[in-house]
């Protein structure tokens, strides 16, 4: 049950982030992910493949992207770490940096990729990657104050 | 050994079905337009109340800054106020005549002589309601019966329409997104032109307007109601420079609007023009 309360409060104020972090531009990090990242990482059995795909719905809404974009590129992130957490876990923070970015980056991709299937409007390369890089580096903080947080809580 | 086997082909399976679920609904959002009422009932349920409580800071901000400049600022507002009200009556009669004077024209012309009645003010909730697109967000969904493609005026010109609705909020895009193209016309000359969004936010672009067009500085931008997307003869903005380089195909003109598109924090939206849908 603390478990459920501590991390669904983490992932609206996620949400909440995420919207406010609207006036950034394409550089504002993509929240979501990596409070997701971080839950599977630390508690891997916390987040389920199944609701990160609600999540990735819920992203998709917010950002008004099409339904399933975001769902999809949030299991394909989610089926990575969780098949890699025994491996990311024992990284420094830095080194887990790194990994995000790479993640992140084949995420972007994926979405960059649908879009241009889609093509609804006219790409922009600039406003795909630049949330990659920015990400990669708030991670560290997230990583800190999501780490203090469970270990306040207890979340196991 | 043989139940870490099976929990990871549980999950490798999961992932399997999830991604050709997410595959589906992209096809079902995209294709058929399926989806929104899951769009909207999301929105509904968990993104608006976020939003909403999330621009409350932002909000108090704002607030408690015009707060500590209203007494300074009050007399010299009210003494503009006085002015301009009293210039706009002045100007209110002369247009009343004109106006007098074009239906008549109208009459013998035997062109609609329709002028907006119902409009409902909305309010902004976030006027940022996407990283890279100009998307903002106001509190009339479709409880108050807003319908895509709704236009979206300010108090001075154009500012946008409506691109997606749920049942308590909906989405406007703005005149000056990249991708909003809006038909529009030179009110001189009653030149048609397409009129673009601009990385700026109060600046517009018309592009392919070609060199020696009948342009002057200053002229009026209105739409034009072609193409049945916006209705006619809502003001834009003015021109604010021509560039007529003679190397290139095509004069850069710069548009500036008249409404501050971004930053109003009440809309109005009008009612008596429905646009056509190609579907219909």
């Amino acid at each position: 049950m603390n478990n459920f309360l501590i991390i669904s409060t983490s992932l609206v104020l996620a949400l909440a982030l995420t919207i406010i972090t609207f006036i950034f531009g394409s550089y504002s990090p993509d929240w979501l992910y990596l409070v997701v990242i971080y839950w599977i990482l630390a508690v891997p059995n916390s987040i389920g493949l199944i609701t990160s795909w609600f999540i990735g719905l819920l992203t998709d809404v917010a950002f008004g992207t099409i339904l399933g974009s975001n769902a999809l590129t949030f299991i394909i992130v989610s089926f990575i770490i969780i098949k890699t957490y025994k491996f990311v876990r024992y990284l420094t923070v830095y080194q887990q940096a790194i990994i995000i970015f790479l993640l992140l980056f084949l995420k972007q991709t994926i979405l960059l990729w649908i879009d241009g299937f889609i093509r609804l409007e006219e790409i922009q390369f600039s406003n795909y990657y630049w949330s990659v890089l920015t990400s990669s580096l708030f991670w560290p903080l997230i990583f800190f104050v999501l780490r203090y947080v469970r270990r306040r809580y207890n979340v196991s | 050994m043989e139940t870490v086997f099976k929990k990871s082909f549980k999950e490798f399976y999961t992932f399997i079905i999830l991604v050709f679920l997410s595959a589906l609904t992209i096809a079902a959002d995209y294709k058929y337009n399926q989806l929104t009422y899951v769009r909207s009932l999301i929105n509904d349920t968990i993104i608006y109340p976020i939003d909403y409580v999330s621009t409350i800071p932002r909000q108090i901000v704002k607030a408690s800054v015009e707060e500590s400049q209203i007494k300074a600022t009050m007399e010299d507002k009210i003494k503009t106020l006085e002015d301009e009200n009293l210039k706009l009556k002045i100007q209110l009669q002369e247009y009343q005549s004109l106006k007098d004077e074009n239906l008549r024209l109208r009459k013998i012309s035997k062109a609609s002589t329709k002028i907006s009645e119902k409009q409902t003010l909305a309010k902004v909730i976030n006027n940022k309601a996407h990283p890279s697109k100009k998307i903002i967000t106001i509190d009339k969904g479709k409880k108050d019966g807003v319908f895509i493609g709704q236009n979206v005026l300010g108090l001075k010109g154009l500012i946008g329409q409506i691109i997606e609705s749920s049942y308590l909020s909906s989405k406007v895009l703005l005149i000056s997104d990249l991708n909003s193209n809006i038909p529009a016309q030179i009110t001189r000359t009653g030149e048609k032109i397409i009129i673009k969004g601009k990385d700026k936010s109060n600046e517009l672009d018309v592009p392919f307007a070609p060199i020696n067009m009948d342009l002057k500085l200053g002229d009026v931008i209105s739409t034009s109601g072609m193409a049945n997307r916006f209705k006619a003869n809502i003001p834009i903005g003015k021109i604010s420079s021509i560039n007529n380089d003679k190397e290139k195909k095509f004069a850069e003109v710069t548009v500036s609007s008249y409404e501050n598109i971004g930053n109003s924090s009440e809309l109005i939206l009008i009612w008596d023009y429905k646009p056509k849908e190609k579907n219909e």
